[in-house]
């Protein structure tokens, strides 16, 4: 009950914050205006059609990575520091509260501020490109230009894989959101925020600690180097699936396993985090 | 506050769980591997470098596709606009930002087999070999995918290069797989015409028996696909027919062609079903009347047709002089199935063409002699068409290399063909060239109603000068060659 | 019956790794009775929010010992029966003041229908039942501090620690913490007071402690603290020999201009003093005094800073 009440309230608060609503408005606002990108709108035919849906696929699920990013960072930063700063901490702490259902209830409440962000623009997102797929096909099954089209499937107008593209993005700066979290423990806003973009950037560029890590020329002291590096360093690049979504049948035998297998990374390695900074909170002084 | 105890055992929980962290990597790490794009080549990276920062930032914050999308609607407006130099380091990034796009593939292959033209509308085939390894680039990244090989093997290998073994491998494998729809990323089933086409080819370099298979193998496909109705909206009866048809004609012509009468059985069998159909247009029924008696009459007589194993003296005749520098002109004659013999031909029970062409006006009335094509080639002496390890555009401007053929009309062929208003296409740099003249009895460049006559593999051909058996084994062809000196050309 | 604080050579000292250590609290002892209201004085910087953070485990000692109505300072069953009015209490302001009690009753894990009751009774005990619904982004300084006492008495605790209660109010406000905090020592709770208003102090507490630059420097009750019969005799014109001459009578001599004031302790010096002044200087004024705590803070600060 009580990480839940801190969880509440912590949503309410950062819903309420201008910068998060900006970024959420020009998120839906420009996922909304990506139907205009393409040469022919939505009335094309189906082939023609084909690069206009990707468009407005790839630029909705890069929008969103974004704009994930930018609230994920910008609120997490601020999570502990700014309860200290207003002092709100104390009365809170002063109760009958253990320090790790604080944490925990802060994060529970970034998370589920995440997901009403992520989960508003994947709603207008997946809108779009039904919209965008649903004029395609009309148009193309009913203008002239449809009889060449004959050779064509007919567009599906709701493509599933757009649902596992917001999920991705989700699970990708939940853990980010937890990393964040973890150094608001110990380090000012200012300073947190370019340690969760280094991070973010190292951890982006995963397949590289992973290749360092198996390079056959390298010694063994520093295999184990990037070894370690590549599994305490969040792999963010496993969430960035986009071009699989575009694409599925190309690679993945299994869109769904893959997810499955990311989310459990994704929970475990926020289980790390969280576990790490309710271990340092412990003894944070405030 | 947590004790001593508790703080040593989350510690040791962290442990455990990063270890539990390594062992999931150890299983996504694989596929995420194979999701990763190639490592840029040197020209990619120059390319790179000249975009501007903002799209190296997009590409790498997860915008690669839209850049990728944006990029390649900007080809479609040089391309509407003739700019086809702009369009290959356009196909060349989007492929590097987005490897899953086919259709990047499939036509910037196609611009550079086709669209780098001289002034006649010749292409430049030093292209050809970009264009296959960018197919190639493409099918490493997408490997089940039947798009990319069929393109390999049609449009390139068979259309441009003529090399028809090769292209009968790629459509082999192209037969193998399914596709990707492009609006939605799903799976549906290959075109039902994918599998008639590998049955064509499978005729073209000869292989009968596998051609029959073949054609039987489509006809099941198509029975499935219009079992599945929801999915699969444009095959019904007609593709059935189509396969039907052609099987028939198949059997058909390896009876009028070679004499079995086995095939012949098979053929009308075929037919009958396609006449017995109440739908069935009247001069299929007349056509399977025709040929049920012309099997029945020479069953009785034991006197099977064997067009296409009387010989056949062709007579080719072919000259190459030059007219200006670069200038030349080839000129000649071939007989191949004169008018006079096809109305006796046995195929002409089952398709009528003597007696429907007689009765056109005059000046409607084809030659049958004509439709063949010979083939020239004018190469640097000693070219071999590179193979390239990676996709590169970058062609050695220093080679000449050119092709084209000439219609035979009226049993003559007759092409001017200039090359001087091309230097860059044609730099003529080499002190010695090989010019090779030939036809061959495969097709497009010789059409069904010839091959009634010589066969498939050329058997009925003679020639006193040019025949030559050794070039395609197998087969009987007519060709000329000449090693030129620069002087000769320029 | 056990005190409510004990407090044994408690420490804190910041810093020290790699600069300068600051000592915030320096080894202070004292205890506080149940049932008292006690005042915790000193300058700013002196350490006590330090020290009232330590005791309610916001932050950890460095030495020294801290208890809580007989349990470690922090500990989660003794903050069941404490609470705590910071200084100037910031909420979150997107709630109304229903929904701030109502998410202070829930940290002590009460069900619905304690929570409402609760919530209308202080509500209505802080003055606030006309505007519980309204978000405290629209309440005044008053406003929440009303809140601010409202929460600090959601359970109805043993031992309260208040923090500049009255800091910002005006005199009605004032006057009401006053009185509440009478109030609740006559309920036998135990009040922790820190204040700079120490005309409250004087007028509500049992016992202070004055503690400067870390160090405790004074602990008793006002009358054991405050001087009692001291006079003060004021001199007009006195030779600057007869000043130095009189100076051994007095805790103190302060000039201000041509008069010359002596804080005797004892009667028997201010007899002394006045014979040995008499015709010497111009007698002004002789007027017994009682010393105000704030007279004690500024002598006691001065004193050090010397």
């Amino acid at each position: 009950m009580i990480i839940w009440s801190i969880a509440k309230t912590t949503v309410g608060d950062a819903l309420r914050k201008k910068v998060l609503q900006i970024f959420l408005v020009v998120a839906i606002g420009l996922i909304i205006i990506s139907l205009s990108f393409s040469q022919t709108l939505s009335f094309s035919t189906r082939e023609g059609s084909a690069t206009d849906i990707m468009l407005v696929k790839s630029f909705g699920l890069g929008l969103m990575a974004l704009a994930g990013w930018l609230i994920s960072v910008v609120m997490g930063v601020s999570l502990i520091p700014q309860e200290i700063e207003r002092r709100t901490i104390y009365t809170i702490l002063s109760k009958p509260v253990k320090r790790y259902e604080f944490i925990l209830g802060k994060y529970l409440g970034a998370v589920l501020t995440l997901a009403i962000n992520i989960g508003l623009m994947g709603i207008v997102f997946i809108a779009v490109t039904v919209f965008k797929a649903w004029g395609a096909e009309t148009a193309a099954a009913t203008t002239s230009a449809g009889i060449a089209d004959a050779g064509m499937q007919k567009i599906d107008i709701f493509d599933p894989n757009t649902i596992w593209g917001v999920v991705m993005i989700y699970l990708q700066f939940m853990v980010l959101s937890a990393v964040v979290l973890f150094f608001s423990v110990f380090l000012t806003p200012t300073v947190n925020f370019f340690m969760g973009l280094g991070v973010y950037i190292i951890g982006i560029m995963g397949s590289m600690t992973q290749s360092l890590a198996s390079a056959e020329k390298a010694n063994f002291f520093v295999k184990t180097f990037y070894k370690v590096v590549h599994v305490v360093v969040p792999n963010f690049d496993k969430f960035q699936v986009t071009n699989q979504l575009l694409h599925p049948e190309t690679h993945i035998t299994s869109m769904a396993k893959y997810t499955a297998q990311v989310g459990l990374y994704a929970i475990l390695y926020t289980l790390v985090m969280m576990t790490l900074a309710v271990i340092f909170f412990e003894r944070k002084e405030v | 506050m947590i004790s001593d105890s508790n703080r040593k055992l989350l510690i040791g929980l962290v442990l455990v769980m990063l270890v539990g962290i390594g062992i999931v990597q150890s299983y996504v790490d694989p596929i995420q591997l194979k999701m990763m794009p190639r490592d840029p080549n040197k020209e990619t990276r120059e390319l790179m470098v000249q975009l501007p920062g903002q799209f190296i930032v997009a590409s790498v914050t997860g915008f690669k596709e839209v850049i990728a999308g944006a990029l390649w609607i900007r080809a479609d407006t040089f391309f509407h606009t003739g700019q086809y130099q702009a369009i290959i380091p356009i196909v060349r990034l989007v492929t590097w930002l987005d490897p899953h796009n086919i259709d990047v593939y499939t036509t910037g292959a196609w611009h550079l087999d086709y669209n780098f033209v001289d002034y006649s509308q010749m292409s430049d085939k030093r292209y050809i070999p970009a264009a296959i390894a960018l197919l190639k680039e493409g099918i490493k990244n997408n490997p089940g995918i039947w798009d990319l090989w069929f393109e390999l093997g049609w449009t390139h290998y068979n259309k441009k290069l003529q090399d028809y073994e090769k292209a009968l491998e790629c459509m082999e494998i192209a037969c193998k797989y399914d596709g990707v729809d492009p609006n939605t990323g799903q799976r549906v089933p290959r075109p039902e015409y994918v599998d008639r086409m590998l049955a064509h080819q499978y005729e073209k370099v000869g292989r009968f028996q596998d051609a029959i298979k073949q054609w039987k193998k489509a006809r099941r496909r198509v029975e499935q696909m219009i079992g599945k109705k929801k999915k699969i909206s444009y095959v019904d009866q007609s593709s059935l027919d189509v396969c039907d048809r052609n099987l028939g004609m198949l059997y058909l012509r390896l009876a009028y062609r070679y004499g079995d009468m086995d095939a012949y059985k098979k053929g009308l069998e075929i037919f009958r079903r396609l006449a017995d159909r109440k739908e069935a247009p009247a001069d299929v029924k007349q056509a399977y009347e025709n040929a049920s008696k012309d099997y029945a009459r020479r069953l009785a007589t034991n006197n099977p047709p064997r067009d296409a194993l009387k010989p056949l003296d062709a007579g080719f005749e072919v000259s190459w002089t030059k007219a200006a520098p670069k200038v030349f002109i080839i000129k000649g004659k071939i007989n191949l199935c004169p008018a006079s013999e096809y109305k006796d031909l046995a195929v002409e029970t089952i398709t009528n063409w003597y007696r429907n062409n007689a009765k056109l006006p005059p000046e409607r009335r084809a030659l049958w002699r004509d439709g063949a094509r010979i083939r020239w080639m004018l190469t640097d002496y000693g070219y071999k068409m590179p193979e390239l390890e990676t996709f590169s555009w970058k062609i050695d401007t220093t080679k000449t290399v050119v092709w084209d053929s000439i219609y035979v009309s009226g049993g003559t062929f007759s092409e001017r063909i200039d090359l001087s208003r091309d230097t860059e296409f044609y730099p003529f740099k080499a002190d010695k060239y090989k010019l090779t003249i030939w036809f061959t009895p495969q097709q497009p460049d010789c059409p069904d109603y010839i091959q009634d006559r010589i066969g498939w593999k050329g058997e009925a051909l003679t020639d006193k000068r040019y025949l030559d058996t050794k070039s395609m084994p197998g087969f009987k062809i007519l060709k000329y060659e000449r090693i030129l000196d620069k002087k000769d050309i320029m | 019956m056990a005190d409510a604080i004990v407090v044994q050579d408690l420490t804190k000292i910041y810093g020290g790794r790699f600069g300068d250590s600051v000592v915030a609290v320096d080894g202070i002892s004292f205890q506080v009775k149940q049932g008292e209201i006690f005042g915790f004085i000193g300058p700013n910087g002196a350490g006590k929010t330090t020290t009232i953070k330590m005791l309610l485990g916001l932050l950890f000692p460095t030495s020294g010992k801290a208890e809580v109505l007989g349990m470690p300072a922090g500990d989660i069953e003794a903050k069941r029966r404490i609470s705590y009015l910071p200084e100037s209490p910031y909420f979150y302001e997107h709630m109304t003041g229903a929904e701030v009690i109502d998410f202070y009753c829930r940290l002590f894990r009460m069900d619905a229908a304690t929570r409402k009751q609760k919530t209308g009774e202080l509500l209505e005990k802080v003055g606030l039942a006309q505007d519980g619904n309204r978000t405290l982004r629209q309440y005044s300084k008053g406003m929440l501090q009303r809140i601010g006492v409202a929460q600090a008495l959601i359970n109805d605790p043993d031992l309260l620690f208040f923090d500049e209660p009255t800091s910002g109010l005006d005199p009605i406000a004032h006057k009401d913490i006053q009185e509440l905090i009478l109030s609740l020592k006559k309920q036998g709770k135990t009040v922790f007071l820190s204040s700079h208003q120490l005309s409250d102090v004087e007028t509500v507490c049992d016992r202070v402690a004055i503690i400067n630059r870390g160090k405790l420097v004074k602990i008793g009750t006002l009358d054991e603290l405050l001087h009692a019969g001291r006079t003060v005799v004021t001199l007009s014109r006195p030779g600057g020999d007869l000043v130095n001459q009189l100076s051994p009578l007095a805790e103190r001599v302060l000039t201000d201009g041509e008069q010359v004031r002596f804080f005797v302790e004892t009667e028997e010096n201010v007899h002394s003093l006045l014979d040995a002044a008499r015709g010497k200087a111009t007698l002004v004024s002789v007027v017994p005094q009682r010393q105000t705590l704030e007279d004690l803070f500024v002598e006691i600060v001065r004193e050090v800073r010397k």
